[in-house]
């Protein structure tokens, strides 16, 4: 056995520490557990990043990269330094289930095809992780309205807009029509109408915004993940 | 006396249906119905439109996934979503109130009630974008057409059938050209060849084809499937065949088989990739590569609305993002201040 496997093993018990300590931290307060935290998110965002290049060196199937890959993009804590009641746990719940889904593909009785890794195949999987972050983000903001970052969800709606955008166009191009039904083109185009929606609702009911928000990159995350 | 109190009243209804036609909520409601429209058609496979080969495929592989719940389904229409009438109501609908919110919009900017800003143009830009898509789509609907499976072999020019428009493919098949105002994509690439027989003493044969009543000297064959013809004189069967296990494209090998009748028996058989010559009896066939591509050619008269609706729409969100209106911000302080 290689190292990609502890070393997944590890970061997936780092980020359950983290959620832990995170909800742990909502019903007591204890002095420097916020620092813990974040030093604990980092932690499991080195170890799954180190466990990229075994995974490639090892010829583990490219979807389990894929799903470290996009973990490794949701956990790090960039931004707030304050935690937030029940925010920190649920940012990390789309990197749980991601790091959960590879460590099981990996290690359990599931046989998963052993496709060749490509550079290309990588990009489905950088987006996913984008997505991915929002996901938790939107879903700390459900779970506590104080913590909306708008601008991490404009963000990524502009590169949402600019990416739906683009295919559109370059499929009017290349082919005549604007859309021509791929599944895959549909989910895009539907995940963009329903973060257009949540665009539109008012500032002053967060959580709805949240709601349209986790619909459409829940979406987008299973888009890359099919894509990958 | 009743004049005078209804009036106001009435008034007020008006406004009132103004400020919801006009308003956010009824856009995000259009948008989040639109957008469950088209997940619909994520999960349950669309009918095709092509042809009732393409049909029938398609229902015998939905009927194997869902079983005795097809025909609720498709009575249900969740298997031509995008094309149902309800659908297309929902797109009228926010045509419709897009061109309201583009009026309201533009009569309050333009009128004076509110200061001139460069960033106030973003939001009207995104309404003629979206106004602009809406009224390609329809066009595209009303009076486009579509010709697909059209097979082109390279250096060829072929006509559309019904139309005055022209297909080519380049010698390499790497490029498609095409007439004005059609567009053409290559759907698949495949094998090919172009087909000459001589005789020993250079004689040049002839071909002949059970499609065909006329004779040939030369043949220029796609191999989209099996292809068979005969050489009279020296009763000779070819039949050539695209080899399986391979990945399709240009350079899939070909099995040439060589018959010589009657009675029909085999006299030769070998695989071939690319140009080639082979002797049977006195008899050399030339056998000279000529990939084919299928391709799907499209008239659409709504492309540049759709195309210019799609970038002006772009442009006005990326500005509305980066440069939020004044109306925009004031929600979000008060959001803040609440919070």
């Amino acid at each position: 056995m290689g190292l990609a496997i502890p070393l997944l093993g590890l970061s997936f018990g780092a980020l359950l520490t983290a959620s832990g300590l995170a909800l742990w931290g909502r019903f007591r307060r204890v002095e420097g557990l916020a620092l813990a935290t974040r030093a604990i998110k980092w932690m499991a965002t080195g170890l799954l990043l180190a466990a990229i290049p075994f995974l490639w060196i090892e010829n583990l199937p490219a979807v389990i990269l894929q799903l470290t890959l996009m973990a490794a993009i949701v956990v790090p804590p960039v931004g707030r330094r304050q935690p937030l009641p029940w925010h920190d746990a649920t940012t990390m719940l789309p990197a749980l289930v991601l790091a959960g889904i590879g460590l099981f593909l990996v290690a359990g009785p599931a046989q998963v095809g052993r496709d060749a890794i490509t550079i290309t195949s990588l990009a489905p999987a950088i987006y996913g992780g984008l997505a991915a972050r929002t996901l938790g983000e939107a879903l700390g903001t459900l779970a506590s309205p104080a913590a909306s970052t708008s601008r991490l969800f404009d963000a990524l709606y502009l590169l949402l807009t600019l990416a739906t955008g683009t295919n559109a166009l370059t499929t009017l191009w290349q082919r005549g029509i604007v859309w021509v039904g791929d599944p895959a083109e549909s989910g895009l185009l539907g995940a963009w109408l329903a973060w257009s929606a949540a665009w539109l609702s008012p500032c002053r009911r967060p959580r709805l915004r949240a709601a349209l928000i986790v619909v459409a990159t829940l979406l987008l995350v299973v888009l890359a993940l099919e894509a990958s | 006396m009743t004049q005078t109190s209804n009036a106001p009243g009435r008034r007020d209804l008006w406004r009132s249906i103004w400020q919801v036609a006009t308003g956010n909520g009824l856009l995000l409601v259009l948008l989040l119905a639109a957008a469950a429209g088209l997940l619909a058609t994520v999960w349950f496979p669309q009918a095709p439109t092509t042809g009732p080969e393409a049909y029938a495929r398609w229902f015998s592989e939905t009927q194997a996934r869902f079983g005795k719940a097809t025909q609720a389904m498709q009575t249900l229409g969740l298997f031509a979503v995008t094309r149902s009438f309800g659908f297309r109501a929902l797109l009228a609908l926010l045509a419709g109130t897009l061109l309201l919110r583009l009026v309201e919009r533009g009569e309050r900017l333009f009128s004076g009630v509110a200061r001139w800003e460069w960033r106030e143009l973003f939001p009207l830009l995104i309404h003629i974008g979206g106004l602009l898509l809406l009224t390609g789509l329809l066009i595209t609907h009303l009076w486009s057409w579509r010709t697909e499976g059209l097979i082109v072999q390279s250096g060829e020019q072929l006509s559309v059938p019904g139309t005055e428009s022209w297909v080519a493919l380049e010698k390499d098949t790497s490029k498609v050209t095409y007439s004005p105002g059609i567009v053409a994509s290559i759907e698949a690439r495949g094998p090919g060849v172009r087909v000459s027989a001589s005789d020993d003493e250079g004689n040049i044969l002839t071909f002949a084809q059970a499609t065909e009543p006329d004779l040939h000297t030369e043949l220029a064959l796609a191999l989209v499937k099996d292809q068979n013809f005969a050489i009279p004189d020296a009763q000779l069967i070819v039949q050539l065949t695209p080899q399986e296990g391979h990945p399709a494209g240009i350079q899939t090998p070909v099995q040439v088989q060589v018959y010589h009748y009657p009675p029909v028996q085999l006299e030769t058989e070998t695989v071939v990739q690319g140009n080639a010559e082979l002797k049977v009896d006195n008899v050399t066939l030339h056998l000279v590569s000529r990939p084919y591509a299928q391709v799907t050619v499209t008239f659409n008269p709504g492309l540049w609305p759709t195309g210019t609706g799609i970038a002006l729409a772009i442009v006005g969100l990326g500005g509305s993002i980066i440069q939020p209106t004044r109306a925009k911000n004031t929600r979000g302080y008060r959001n803040q201040e609440e919070g």
